[in-house]
């Protein structure tokens, strides 16, 4: 090996290490390969581990979880181990020097150095470029011991069969392949030459290889005796695998002993070498034993099973012409080549001078075409093992054709001359061919005729040049000349597209090995969401709602967010209140009701596919379109340069949406461009100071009723007589008092559904019974409603106090949508009397309903609301008004229910689980809102102007939380429960004078 | 000094000329001067052409431009390529003429042209001065050569220099006096005159595919002649000093070391004195840049003279000249640090071209597809930052804004159902308007 020699395959090298390792992990994850990486890295943290024949062989799964154990999870790691074995495979292209000759092998290294489908996936999470350095591992063994007899080589060859079997089921085609090869030799020898069979290495080589992996056939076994080889589990699919494996064992043992009995290698040999075949399998496929004997079933039995039921499925629905057309788009220089290579292998061979290994590349190139098109399942990786033997193909053609080339007697500058000069007149063609000289007078027309007739005297320039350099060469020196030029142009126009597609389009559907590939919008919603997380502070602890139909590659990338809340298909209220949503278009419609309010949304493609219009492509279609000049300029912009005339990339036709939903007040902060799409959304105006306005109380209802005080009273309720209706919540119980706030009855005592019996529940139904009423109402005809919080229901009685009905149930944290009856502790309830029906906010479920009086359920109110409390219908025009409070603001709405307004509540900042705000209308307009954090009641004017903080006298310095408000019309007076002082505060009323708020004198007696 | 020193000290200095040049090339975006060559560059490199640019500024470059950009794609690092490999390759140059000129000043002038601030902002930059400075220096050497069969490779590379923009029409009288002077003028042949012509015409035309870039041979020589008329601003000594007082220093020292009865090598002598003295007349408005590199080579000797004073003087002498040595070696190694650090183009139309994408990723959703208008004869620096937006055409303002693209042009007038964002505190500055 001479020095340049070394110096060039040292160059080679590290151009293969720079194009492997640079820049791993700017590209998005596709489908698959986030599948492979997250059960890696499942794998490396949890250290369990199954084999799945759908995710092909163990090997990509130990290798890859071994490496984020050593080196970190991310993108970058989980691509080292491909793009070491991409280079590899040019590093292993240098022993086959003695096959291919010593420039024939660093052709085909360069070819494979250039090869966009080998580079694209070495620099890609797939099986696909493990395979193909076994493979060559494999073939190498084989050539090695055919030349030596020396048994080290087939230890070589059953390693990398043993280990590509592990790795993809792709290896039964290799094997097919290679085996047919050494089979079909053998058997001319044996029977054409009458070789003895001692000497008959093809032979032996041959059934070497069937009798070590024919185990792995056993699902044909399956399949012939009618059992299931995609079963796995349960006492019969071991039954039937261990019988089927045995069979195969048996039968292979038995070719081994009565084949290779007269064969050097004898069959003592063969039996260590299976055991070192079968090592890894067993070891691999059972996740380092721990998955006894299901693993090993899934991978002898399963792997040839599964994918054979696969085969009429014919995934990925591609034309039988896929993988040639693939290959005429990427791998210009190595089709050329290994075509030439073809051509001259078929004239040995009619002069019967067969090459041995140029025509078994041959063979292994065609066998791989025909097979991988044949085969149901077309994916471009899959083209990974059709080129590989090309560049081996071609390489050795390259390397014969320079170095029969005579050198001797052309002069460097001529011989320069007519190289280039091959080059320079196809791209002067190419560009000629796409210029229309001579359309019309118009500056911009004359300018582009004149550049044609530029062009076209140096296109006859060159070839003038070219004739005059050529002339003192021969014939055959300046044909060779030429063509090196022809081809040193094609490997630049490789190398580009090589370039382009690992480096600028990686992610991109215009590239059609960009197939079901995760687009740029992955990573660049992911650094939206880490923005929320960073600016947030929470980071990784950031909760993000994601769904399952953006699975993958999500799932990959969103394991940095471990409280997730994933919600499959149903929409549940956890998910939907999360910071970050994300929704698949599949899930959009359950979705999207719950969160179009409060949630910003940002539109975003997942996964996308090239366009497939090839697929249709026949004779009439490849002629119209040579005939018009538009369709092949079409097809140039995409052949060439990846372009798609009139195709738009944010409406490409073959993409999977999602979208992203990020919370209002969150978006708002970290999305500065986005600031015009959030106005538009007007979210509540600012808060102004609110007056201060303190009146003497007109009176207290406090001390005994009935045996007892009240206890935390949340609500209180009017009838048409000025009877007062208290909900005594503390004491679960409704206490009913005059006009004049005498005693007159108590409905009900303690019970909680959930614990029965024991809460003091009387039975099953527990009529008239409650767990904490937090609101009461007068319905029509006097009709007392019960807001029975923590029983989840509605409780209806006549004005005397008798139970009517009941309706609702206590469920917590239902999935959306979540049942009109289930009510999750409802706090307050509202009658509209005039239009017979009721309000009730249910406020676990963030949600008002609106009912018939029967207890139907009409409405829902559309408000995207947060703990809604209470709620209060206007007796001027039925508007309603709901205290959405942790939102901090009232929202109203008229009285056909439709949105009209929302205006901040300056207060209402607690959390609190007991102090909850309630609401009255008087009958000018005013809405009164109790605070009872601020111990306080806020007025709002008819347009939600705050007018007054309303406050007795009484209050002052004294422990009062203001909550249930009722209104008096008649008296002018203010009911306010106090669940701090386990009162009820009788205040006067407010008006407006001026704008200015003033205390309304009592009209009549009583409080 | 053996063959394997030799080596590493020339790959030593190419590894460091390439970093120095190299590094955070792409960290600042295309200037005016830099984008007036690349955008027409890519405009021939795309499928769909692309919104007409001005005359490119070097014919060669935009060459050299349209292959990178056609094979790998369009960036700012790629733009700025062909000018750092030529200028690490420059620094490089000197060691052929260790023979010629002795080792000490071949490796003194291999010394300041890695580390000379003007040389290195000029190869960072993506204009034709660097390939320029490049081609005169390569031509310069073969010249120098005592091998002829090297001569013949002076005719292609006088050819490309012919066609490297600008800075050529000045240089190129330089090289031919300084090879007179050395005695290395020869008549050239029909094939010298061959190819001379072949490669001129091969590297301003694209290879002879993209004829439209010659232009800028007879548009550099035009501004070139105009320039005689600019009102004289000669000498710069200020702006000189500021970038490069170290290489003044040291030529002054070269100069000293070249007084008569003191000159050893008669050759390194006349083309340092020749190029200095010649250099700085060949433009009536001379460039601090090019007086700099007139001086380069009298620098060099000056170095090479303080290296003989360090090895071979006295003791006090040895001091003195290691100390000024080191001074001057810090100070310059400092000035090349600072200047390949200097961002040189407008950031604020790189913020605007990413705003623009994001923009469009919200709208679209895909970052490439927002209808952008800009103004008519834009400014190239700016269709170059919007390279990757697709959609970007030009239209007159405000009557085309009906269709509600974004546009881009000036603070006035306000367009009507339009919000604006300044890219630039400037009354002049540029504002995205972008549709409410």
């Amino acid at each position: 090996m001479t020095a340049r020699e070394r110096l060039a395959w040292a160059l080679l090298l590290a151009l293969n290490v720079a194009t492997h390792f640079a820049d791993l992990g700017a590209r998005a994850m596709g489908h698959d390969e986030s599948l492979h990486a997250f059960y890696s890295h499942q794998y490396a943290t949890t250290g369990v581990y199954k084999h799945d024949p759908m995710m092909h062989g163990p090997f990509l799964f130990h290798s890859t979880g071994l490496v984020f154990l050593l080196a970190g999870t991310n993108d970058t790691t989980a691509r080292l181990l491909p793009a070491l074995f991409g280079t590899l495979l040019v590093a292993t292209l240098f022993a086959f020097r003695r096959y291919l000759g010593r420039r024939g092998a660093f052709f085909a290294a360069v070819l494979a150095s250039l090869s966009p489908v080998l580079l694209v996936y070495a620099r890609y999470l797939r099986n696909d470029i493990y395979v193909s350095v076994f493979t060559l591992l494999w073939v190498l063994g084989l050539l090695r011991f055919q030349d030596t007899r020396k048994v080290r080589w087939l230890w070589l060859t059953s390693f990398a069969m043993s280990i590509s079997f592990c790795s993809k089921e792709t290896t039964f085609i290799t094997g097919a392949i290679l085996g047919a090869w050494f089979a079909l030799r053998g058997l001319v020898r044996a029977f054409v030459r009458r070789e003895p069979f001692g000497l008959n290495r093809d032979a032996e080589a041959a059934l070497v290889m069937l009798s070590l992996a024919l185990p792995f056939a056993s699902p044909l076994v399956h399949t012939a005796l009618g059992w299931n080889p995609e079963q796995f589990e349960g006492p019969l699919a071991q039954v039937h695998a261990a019988a089927a494996i045995g069979l195969a064992l048996a039968l292979g043992a038995g070719i081994a002993f009565v084949g290779l009995k007269r064969a050097p290698l004898g069959f003592k040999a063969w039996t260590r070498l299976l055991a070192m075949f079968w090592f890894l399998p067993v070891f691999l496929f059972s996740a380092l034993f721990t998955d006894m004997p299901r693993g090993i079933i899934s991978g002898v039995v399963g792997s040839l099973g599964y994918w054979l039921g696969q085969h009429s499925v014919g995934r990925g629905s591609q034309p039988w012409f896929y993988y040639a057309f693939l290959t005429v788009l990427y791998e210009f220089l190595p089709l050329v080549l290994a075509s030439c290579g073809a051509i001259a292998v078929l004239r040995r061979l009619a002069a019967r001078r067969l090459p041995r290994v140029p025509a078994f590349l041959l063979f292994w190139t065609v066998g791989a075409a025909l097979l991988y098109s044949v085969a149901g399942e077309r994916m471009p990786w899959l083209n990974d093992h059709i080129v590989l033997p090309m560049t081996l193909l071609g390489g050795w053609w390259l390397g014969r054709y320079v170095s029969r080339v005579p050198w001797a007697g052309i002069d460097r500058l001529r011989g320069l001359a007519v190289f280039v000069s091959v080059p320079l007149a196809l791209l002067l063609l190419a560009r000629l061919a796409w210029l229309r000289p001579f359309a019309d007078r118009s500056l911009t027309a004359l300018a582009e005729s004149g550049v044609f007739l530029t062009l076209a005297v140096f296109l006859i320039a060159v070839g003038l040049v070219a004739r005059a350099c050529a002339r003192g060469m021969t014939g055959r020196q300046a044909r060779s000349v030429s063509l090196l030029g022809g081809f040193a142009l094609l490997a630049v126009l490789t190398a580009r597209a090589a370039f382009t597609l690992t480096f600028v389009n990686y992610d991109m559907a215009t590239e059609f090995l960009a197939y079901s590939h995760g687009t740029p919008d992955v990573k660049r919603m992911l650094a939206e969401v880490e923005e929320v997380a960073d600016r947030t502070g929470v980071g990784s602890d950031l909760v993000v709602a994601a769904d399952d139909d953006t699975a993958w590659p999500l799932t990959w990338y969103l394991r940095v967010y471990p409280k997730q809340a994933f919600y499959a298909d149903t929409p549940t209220l956890e998910a939907m209140r999360s910071p970050v949503v994300i929704v698949g278009s599949k899930n959009l419609p359950a979705a999207e009701p719950y969160l179009e309010r409060d949630y910003v949304k940002r539109d975003y493609r997942l996964v996308w596919w090239p366009i497939e219009d090839y697929a249709g492509i026949d004779l009439d279609t490849i002629l119209a379109t040579l005939a018009d000049p538009e369709a092949r300029r079409r097809v140039w912009n995409i052949a060439v340069h990846r372009r798609y005339d009139g195709v738009s990339l944010a409406e490409w036709p073959y993409r999977h949406e999602f979208k992203l939903f990020v919370r209002r007040d969150l978006a708002r902060d970290v999305w500065p461009l986005g600031q015009e799409a959030l106005a538009a959304a007007a979210p509540e105006a600012q808060a102004a100071p609110v007056p201060e306005l303190r009146c003497a109380a007109r009176g207290v209802y406090e001390g005994a009723f009935g045996d007892k005080p009240l206890a935390a009273p949340a609500a209180v309720a009017l009838g048409a007589d000025g009877t007062r209706w208290i909900a005594d919540t503390g004491h679960h119980r409704v206490v009913k008092l005059d006009a004049s706030g005498r005693f007159l009855a108590s409905l009900g005592s303690a019970c909680d559904l959930g614990k029965g019996a024991a809460s003091g529940c009387r039975d099953a139904e527990a009529h008239g019974q409650f767990a904490e009423p937090w609101g009461v109402a007068v319905g029509r005809g006097g009709e007392l409603i019960v807001a029975d919080t923590w029983n989840g229901r509605l409780q209806f009685f006549d004005s005397k106090g008798a139970f009517l009905r009941s309706w609702g149930r206590l469920v917590m944290n239902a999935p959306l949508p979540i049942p009109t009856d289930n009510l999750y502790g409802p706090r307050a309830v509202a009658s509209d009397a005039k239009r017979e029906r009721l309000f009730v906010t249910d406020t676990g479920n963030k949600r008002v309903l609106v009912l018939a009086p029967d207890g139907g359920v009409l409405a829902e109110l559309s408000g995207g609301f947060d703990e809604p409390v209470g709620v209060a219908v206007s007796p001027r025009d039925g508007h309603v008004f709901v205290a959405d409070t942790w939102n901090q603001r009232i929202q109203q709405f008229d009285a056909d229910l439709e949105f009209v307004a929302s205006w901040a509540v300056p207060g209402w900042k607690s959390r609190s689980l007991t102090n909850k705000p309630y609401l009255a209308v008087d009958d000018r307009g005013l809405v009164y809102a109790s605070d009872p954090d601020a111990g306080r009641v806020l007025v709002f004017g008819p347009e939600g102007q705050p007018v007054a903080s309303l406050a007795a006298t009484e209050w002052h310095g004294a422990d009062v939380g203001p909550t249930g408000l009722a209104l008096d019309g008649r008296r002018k007076i203010l009911l306010v429960t106090d669940t701090a002082g386990n009162k009820v505060w009788s205040l006067p009323q407010v008006t407006l004078a001026d704008g200015t708020a003033t205390c309304l004198a009592a009209s009549r007696s009583g409080h | 000094m053996t063959g394997t020193n030799r080596l590493l000290f020339w790959g030593a200095l190419g590894a460091g000329a390439l970093a120095l040049r190299l590094v955070g090339l792409g960290s600042s975006p295309l200037s005016s001067s830099e984008a007036v060559t690349a955008w027409p560059a890519l405009v021939a490199a795309l499928p769909e052409g692309g919104l007409p640019g001005p005359v490119p500024g070097s014919a060669l470059l935009a060459t050299l431009q349209w292959i990178a950009f056609g094979m790998l794609g369009a960036g700012d690092v790629l733009a700025r390529v062909p000018g750092a490999l030529l200028g690490a390759a420059l620094a490089v140059l000197p060691a052929c003429l260790e023979r010629t000129w002795g080792q000490a000043p071949a490796r003194s002038l291999g010394l300041l042209l890695v580390l000379d601030p003007t040389l290195l902002g000029i190869a960072r930059s993506a204009e034709g001065f660097g390939v320029g400075v490049f081609l005169a220096a390569l031509l310069l050497t073969l010249l120098l050569q005592e091998d002829t069969r090297l001569h013949r490779l002076a005719a292609p590379v006088a050819g490309l220099l012919l066609v490297s923009g600008f800075e050529a029409w000045s240089l190129l009288p330089i090289v031919a006096i300084a090879a007179l002077v050395a005695g290395r003028w020869r008549a050239p042949t029909r094939r010298d005159q061959a190819l001379v012509a072949a490669f001129a015409l091969l590297g301003a035309t694209g290879l002879l595919v993209v004829p439209e870039f010659a232009g800028a041979v007879s548009a550099s020589l035009t501004a070139w002649l105009h320039a005689w008329d600019a009102p004289s601003a000669w000498p710069r000594v200020s702006a000189l000093l500021r970038t490069d007082l170290p290489v003044v220093v040291l030529a002054a020292a070269g100069a000293l070391w070249t007084s008569p009865g003191r000159g050893r090598r008669g050759a390194a002598t006349l083309v340092a004195a020749t190029w200095a003295l010649v250099a700085p007349v060949s433009r009536r408005e001379p460039e601090p840049a090019l007086l700099a590199l007139a001086l380069l080579p009298s620098a060099a000797v000056g170095l090479a003279w303080l290296y003989e004073r360090a090895t071979t003087g006295r003791a006090t002498v040895q001091r003195l000249a290691l100390g000024a040595g080191a001074v001057v070696t810090v100070g310059l190694v400092l000035r090349a640090v600072s200047v390949s650090q200097v961002a040189v183009g407008n950031r604020g139309l790189a913020r605007l071209a990413a705003d623009v994408a994001t923009l469009s990723a919200q709208r679209t959703p895909d970052r490439q597809e927002i209808p952008v208008v800009v103004p008519e004869r834009a400014d190239p620096a700016l269709l170059w930052a919007l390279r990757r937006i697709a959609t970007t055409t030009v239209a007159r303002l405000p009557a085309d804004a009906a269709a509600r693209p974004f546009v881009i042009a000036s603070r006035e007038p306000v367009l009507e159902g339009y919000f604006g964002h300044a890219y630039g505190a400037e009354p002049g500055s540029v504002v995205l308007w972008v549709p409410r």
